[in-house]
């Protein structure tokens, strides 16, 4: 059973549309993660969903009791929802103490109190128990926001990007005490966040939030592997983008010739095609379908190589840029030719006017 | 940030907007008595005096203005930011001519530097002047000298508001702007100053109203204002509606004033951008840039403050004796304890309210909120009327009904009571109380209130464990602020006051309006005393305003 | 500390005047104000006047009548608030300092006419309402206040000399919309009619030696400092000043300076009066009538005469020693209710003519 649903929702700032008929469910334990870009109303979607900003249209159910209803008015104050919230600037009270926030939301004696106590002690925060929030690093800050949130044993968990206000060397660590511990206590978790690895790393389930409006929904895997439109290609990192012209169900690339399932032919496509879709050889060509390009520079950016080459597009005769990243540490030297192949799983086709 | 639609209205937004009403209804009496026609008053003044009336008065608050803005905002500057000799004592002495009246500190300057005052008298003497023909002096008693004795004791309103907002900046910015290339002065102007716009703003509007308001001062300087016509209108022509069409008309120029500073800044936002605070840098000053520093801040501390009390004592060491000791203590009774009772009340409905409009209860309730904060703009003695109209006639009510149900007549339950005066001194000073909430309470980040109610909190008890404690230097700013100007204040206590009942400022009025201040001059000075303490609280409050200041200390210890 | 015994003293036998007793009772539903059905023994009054100035003659009321006396001394708003409390105000009986303030409760109709032979028989009918709406307690003449050195006796005699050219720049006068001297501007517009009071009024502006400002007794301090020979002012400041103890250089300006009763061989000296009305929602009319006999006896027209220095309405009580030593003179006869009705004329004439701009010296 789904502990949370969204039916419907539709929310607008002084008459401009930031939800545009959201729905979603999460299941009992799942973790799933809303993507977007700034400003695509996510973060007003956590705060509809927690109470904290009136429903305008739609409905939300927490564990089968609706708790939001826009159309037979109904507002269960956030207080009342059971819904933990955990906020991107962890919004940690700075007149208490560590402790004294965590155990906000439960009286003092309860076993939750003693559970808090635990929590700190094993996410090695036990030592600031009586010192104040502006006393931390960031990261310690961020596990007293979380332990603070789950300290009620919320039905729900909301968190709004989480590790955005983390350096990139902390992230990874923060990232997976946080999966590790929501995990084991099998939270219901909805999460927002515009770092597409982030979701990747930590989501269930992925839904991709664009102007409002959820455009795709499914697993990781799915949502990297077959994005439904060039947006939510795009989303993942910089593309390759070529362009060409559908004939028998195939689009013709200088890098060869990749399926166009379902278009008709004669339109005009646009091709995106991931950096690490294209597979690199000092070798010179040899298997059918591998062409020659030239090395622009090549650069070690740690676990990954960023090599640019130059191609001369055969439509239109101008130079044009392709960016490849390889795995380990490849760096042939610029003016180098290397042997180019083209892996289509990772290459999407998709009509022009889609952009 | 939150959706506010017209009418979203719940318990919260209901309480909000019947105390707003209930706090607007005198201004509304007095919008009300001006729709009543006047005869031909506007033709007559507007040929005759209102030219006059309007220059002055503008002439009057601009210079009071730029007074109380450059002795405000250069003193507050100077305690927070530099480090010279008594610079803590400057830092809560700078606001102690707070406490004192306008209307004594003019009489108390008249006496001194008048023809016959010891002054010009040291001068004769000096210089065997014989006559007022021989020599050129400034006269006390002009425009000049009422912008002088407005700025002297209205500016630590500015001083006030500038100081909180100069310790709340993130030093970040002022890092920033030294690393551009700009000097410890560009910087202030061009990144300080402008950050703590609004704060200076309300400071000055706050300083503005009151010198609109100003009745005594300028009355016995013969300075012809607005508000003198209001008062001529009322009293020698006999023409209530005519007083209230022209306070209602100063009342919509007031409004229009602040409407169109916040349009003028609209564009731009005052938030923080950190939450990091650090010990503020301050400049060391030495030798002559010390010593300048030093002059800036005692010279308003000593004409604001020390000179008048100075008279005072002087005049109260002749007249101590003579002055009735019981009664005296009565007077200090009752303006104690009616003036802490209008502080904690209005402390009370200011959080009340601004907690209210922070709730999001839309549009409605913040526009009423608004409206019920103005009557810090209408002239005392005209809101006076404002409050015995909608008072008397609930009384009236009340006894009426009372009389037809039970056959009991109640009288006047409200007015002529002590409840009158307080209801009058909340109307007259919500304005700042509610300001001051509601400042503190947009720098506590709209997060935690989210926080507080996922974690299980109703409004209530978020207001009681988030915000009170993170107000609570505010909380105490605002009170203060209403004590003190409830100690001075006059014309409402005349007007709205029981039988027999004396404060000690309407018992200083009573000599002082006949001239006489030697004989009230305990009384005057007691007035002056009471609020020094709560002046010192309120550089206490000050201070404390800056985040991580004591939570810090309490941390590490 | 001596004050705070006082203060515990005082709380106890005198509870009225408590803030707490008054708040508990405002608390409790019970009327703060003096219950007026039950009072038998007192009177509730509001006042113009400065509560120190009347005190002696409300002490002395107490003292031999029994009959209690409450004040509510504002300068302004007791019109207003008799007016909204309506029949319901605890108000018995008002007292003012000027004319103005009688004239304008009567329009409002706010007074209760009284018939009382004994203050018909003490009060010249020229000093009190026809249909005794209001009563007049003492007479204050309207003087001029002249240099001894630089006038000579007899050389300035009447208010319309105020306006003569000689005078340019000796002229001082405290501001016209005070309500002496609107009155007094009045009772001009009511002998001489508008257009010569005009006229008047601006040559008084041409002769003024600086701007109107300070209070009477100032005008006085302006002519010993020798910034002007002639100024407009009420009697009893001369007497004020030249007993004063307190501030001993008052008595060096009074000094400096002569009465002379204007216009007291012709239509006579503008006069004005303090006065006194029983309110039209009076709950204790008896006791208020009998406060305004006793102010119009011999007792207290004494008291009035020798502390606050005024003329006695009654005829019979003689003014102060030093009051008398002015002279006799005779007041314009021209009923007060005649010259309050000008009021708003001379306010406005006040206005168009500009009387509070002039003078050279700001």
């Amino acid at each position: 059973m789904s502990e949370l649903v969204a039916i419907d929702v539709s929310h607008a700032f002084s008459g401009t549309r930031v939800l545009e008929s959201v729905s979603l469910a999460v299941d009992a334990g799942q973790l799933v993660c809303l993507i977007g870009p700034s400003g695509c109303g996510k973060t007003t979607l956590l705060r509809v969903i927690a109470g904290l900003d009136r429903l305008q249209r739609g409905r939300v159910l927490v564990e089968g009791t609706l708790v939001a209803d826009a159309e037979n008015p109904r507002h269960t104050p956030p207080e009342k929802r059971g819904i933990g919230l955990m906020f991107q600037d962890y919004a940690l009270f700075p007149h208490l103490s560590v402790f004294e926030n965590v155990v906000f939301g439960v009286a003092r004696s309860s076993e939750r109190a003693a559970w808090a106590r635990e929590a700190l002690a094993r996410m090695g925060l036990e030592g600031y128990a009586d010192a104040y929030p502006h006393t931390l690093s960031g990261g310690e800050q961020q596990r007293v926001a979380l332990l603070r949130a789950l300290a009620p044993a919320p039905k729900v968990l909301l968190l709004d990007e989480p590790f955005s206000d983390l350096d990139v060397t902390r992230r990874a660590q923060v990232r997976e005490e946080t999966l590790d511990l929501l995990k084991e206590m099998k939270v219901t978790t909805l999460m927002v966040t515009h770092d597409p690895e982030e979701a990747m790393f930590m989501a269930d389930h992925i839904l991709v939030l664009a102007g409002g409006r959820i455009v795709q929904a499914g697993p990781p895997l799915e949502t990297y592997l077959k994005p439904v439109d060039a947006f939510v290609a795009a989303l993942f990192g910089p593309v390759n983008r070529l362009e060409g012209t559908v004939e028998g169900a195939r689009v013709a690339t200088p890098l060869g010739s990749l399926a166009a399932d379902g278009l008709p032919d004669g339109i005009r496509v646009q091709v995106l095609i991931r950096p690490e879709a294209l597979q690199l050889d000092t070798a010179p060509a040899g298997a059918a379908g591998d062409i020659e390009l030239s090395v622009d520079w090549a650069r070690l950016l740690g676990r990954t190589s960023l090599v640019r080459l130059r191609m001369r597009s055969p439509a239109t005769d101008a130079e044009v840029l392709l960016h490849a990243r390889v795995y380990g540490t490849f760096l042939p030297v610029a003016g180098t030719a290397v042997s180019v192949r083209l892996d289509p799983d990772r290459a999407f086709v998709f009509p022009a006017a889609d952009v | 940030m939150a959706s506010r639609a017209l009418f979203a209205i719940d318990a919260w937004g209901v309480g909000t907007l019947v105390v707003a009403g209930l706090m607007a209804a005198p201004v509304l009496a007095v919008v009300t008595l001006a729709i009543a026609a006047a005869d031909d008053i506007w033709g007559h003044l507007a040929r005759t005096v209102l030219p006059h009336y309007t220059r002055t008065t503008l002439a009057l608050m601009l210079g009071v203005g730029v007074g109380v803005f450059l002795v405000g905002t250069g003193a507050a500057w100077l305690v927070t930011m530099c480090r010279f000799p008594g610079r803590d004592i400057f830092a809560w002495a700078l606001l102690l001519p707070l406490a004192v009246p306008a209307y004594i500190i003019a009489y108390v300057y008249t006496d001194v530097l008048e023809y016959a005052g010891p002054v010009q008298g040291a001068l004769r003497a000096l210089f065997g002047w014989s006559g007022p023909k021989d020599y050129w002096f400034p006269e006390i008693r002009s425009l000049a000298g009422a912008i002088a004795m407005m700025t002297l004791v209205l500016y630590p309103y500015v001083y006030a508001l500038a100081r909180a907002a100069f310790l709340e900046q993130s030093v970040c910015a002022l890092e920033v702007s030294r690393l551009l290339g700009r000097g410890p002065w560009r910087s202030f102007t061009s990144v300080a100053l402008p950050l703590a716009r609004p704060a200076i703003v309300i400071g000055v509007s706050l300083a503005l109203m009151e010198t609109l308001n100003d009745f005594g001062t300028v009355d016995y300087f013969a300075v012809y204002t607005f508000t003198a016509g209001i008062y001529d209108v009322w009293l020698n022509m006999n023409s209530t509606s005519g007083a209230a069409q022209l306070a209602t008309v100063m009342l919509v120029l007031v409004l229009a004033l602040i409407a169109a500073e916040r349009w003028a800044r609209r564009r731009l936002r005052f938030h923080h951008t950190t939450n990091r605070y650090r010990e503020l840098p301050s400049y060391r000053l030495r030798r002559f840039p010390a010593a300048l520093a030093v002059t800036a801040c005692a010279a308003p501390i000593v004409l604001g403050f020390v000179v008048p009390s100075a008279v005072l004592f002087d005049y109260s060491v002749d007249t101590f004796a003579n002055t009735p000791m019981t009664d005296f203590a009565i007077y200090a009774f009752n303006s104690l304890t009616l003036s802490s009772t209008a502080a904690l009340l209005a402390a009370g409905i200011g959080l009340f309210m601004a907690y209210g409009v922070r709730l999001g209860r839309g549009r409605a309730v913040r526009a009423a909120t608004r409206f019920a904060s103005i009557g810090y703009a209408v002239p005392g003695a005209v809101l006076a009327i404002g409050v015995i109209v909608p008072l008397a006639r609930l009384d009236n009510a009340v006894d009426a009904f009372m009389g037809d149900v039970f056959g009991v007549s109640t009288g006047l339950l409200l007015s002529g009571t002590v409840a009158a005066v307080t209801y009058g001194y909340l109307v007259r000073f919500l304005a700042l109380s509610f300001g001051t909430m509601d400042a503190s309470l947009a720098k506590v980040t709209p997060s935690m209130d989210g926080a507080a109610r996922t974690l299980g909190s109703a409004p209530l008890g978020a207001l009681r464990r988030v915000h009170l404690p993170l107000m609570r230097g505010s909380i105490l700013a605002a009170a203060i602020l209403v004590f003190v100007d409830s100690m001075k204040e006059l014309p409402m206590t005349l007007i709205l006051r029981p039988f027999n009942f004396e404060t000690l400022a309407t018992y200083v009025y009573q000599f002082a309006s006949r001239e006489l201040l030697e004989q009230c001059a305990p009384a005057a000075l007691a007035i002056v005393a009471a609020g020094v303490l709560p002046v010192i609280l309120l550089s206490v409050a000050i201070t404390r305003s800056r985040p991580g200041q004591w939570e810090g200390r309490r941390g590490l210890a | 500390m001596n004050i705070f015994r006082s203060l515990m003293k005082s709380l106890v036998p005198n509870p009225r005047t408590a803030f707490g007793a008054v708040l508990l009772a405002a608390v409790l539903g019970v009327p703060g104000n003096p219950d007026p059905a039950s009072a038998q023994g007192e009177v509730n009054l509001y006042s113009y006047r400065q509560p120190f100035l009347i005190q002696p003659l409300l002490k002395a009321f107490t003292k031999k009548t029994g009959i209690d006396v409450n004040v509510v001394f504002a300068p302004k708003g007791v019109l207003e608030r008799l007016k909204a409390e309506g029949a319901n105000s605890p108000a018995d009986a008002v007292l003012t300092v000027d004319i103005g303030r009688l004239h304008d409760m009567v329009e409002a109709g706010v007074l209760r006419p009284v018939a009382s032979p004994t203050l018909q028989k003490n009060i010249a009918a020229q000093y009190r309402h026809p249909d005794g709406l209001w009563f007049g307690l003492t007479v204050r003449a309207r003087v001029f206040y002249v240099s001894k050195d630089r006038v000579a006796p007899g050389a300035i005699a009447s208010y319309e000399d105020l306006a003569r050219p000689d005078l340019k720049g000796r002229v001082c006068i405290r501001s016209g919309k005070h309500d002496y001297n609107i009155s007094l501007i009045a009772s001009v517009i009511a002998n001489r009619g508008l257009d010569e009071a005009r006229e008047w009024l601006n040559g008084v502006r041409a002769n003024l030696a600086r701007k109107p400002q300070g209070n009477d007794r100032a005008q006085a301090k302006t002519i010993y400092e020798g910034l002007c020979d002639v100024a407009v002012a009420n009697t009893y400041y001369m007497a004020a000043m030249v007993t004063n103890d307190k501030a001993p250089e008052q008595k060096m300006w009074a000094a400096a300076t002569r009465i002379v009763f204007p216009n007291s061989d012709g239509r006579g000296t503008h006069v004005n009066i303090s006065g006194a009305a029983v309110t039209r929602s009076a709950k204790n009319v008896d006791n208020a009538v009998r406060l305004i006999e006793f102010l119009s006896e011999d007792f207290a027209q004494k008291l009035y005469a020798e502390r606050n220095y005024e003329y006695p309405v009654k005829a019979g009580v003689a003014p102060h020693p030093l009051v008398e030593s002015w002279g006799a003179f005779n007041a314009d006869s021209v009923n007060l209710a005649e010259v309050a009705k000008q009021r708003a004329a001379a306010s406005r004439l006040v206005d168009e003519v500009g009387l509070d701009f002039g003078g050279g010296r700001s």
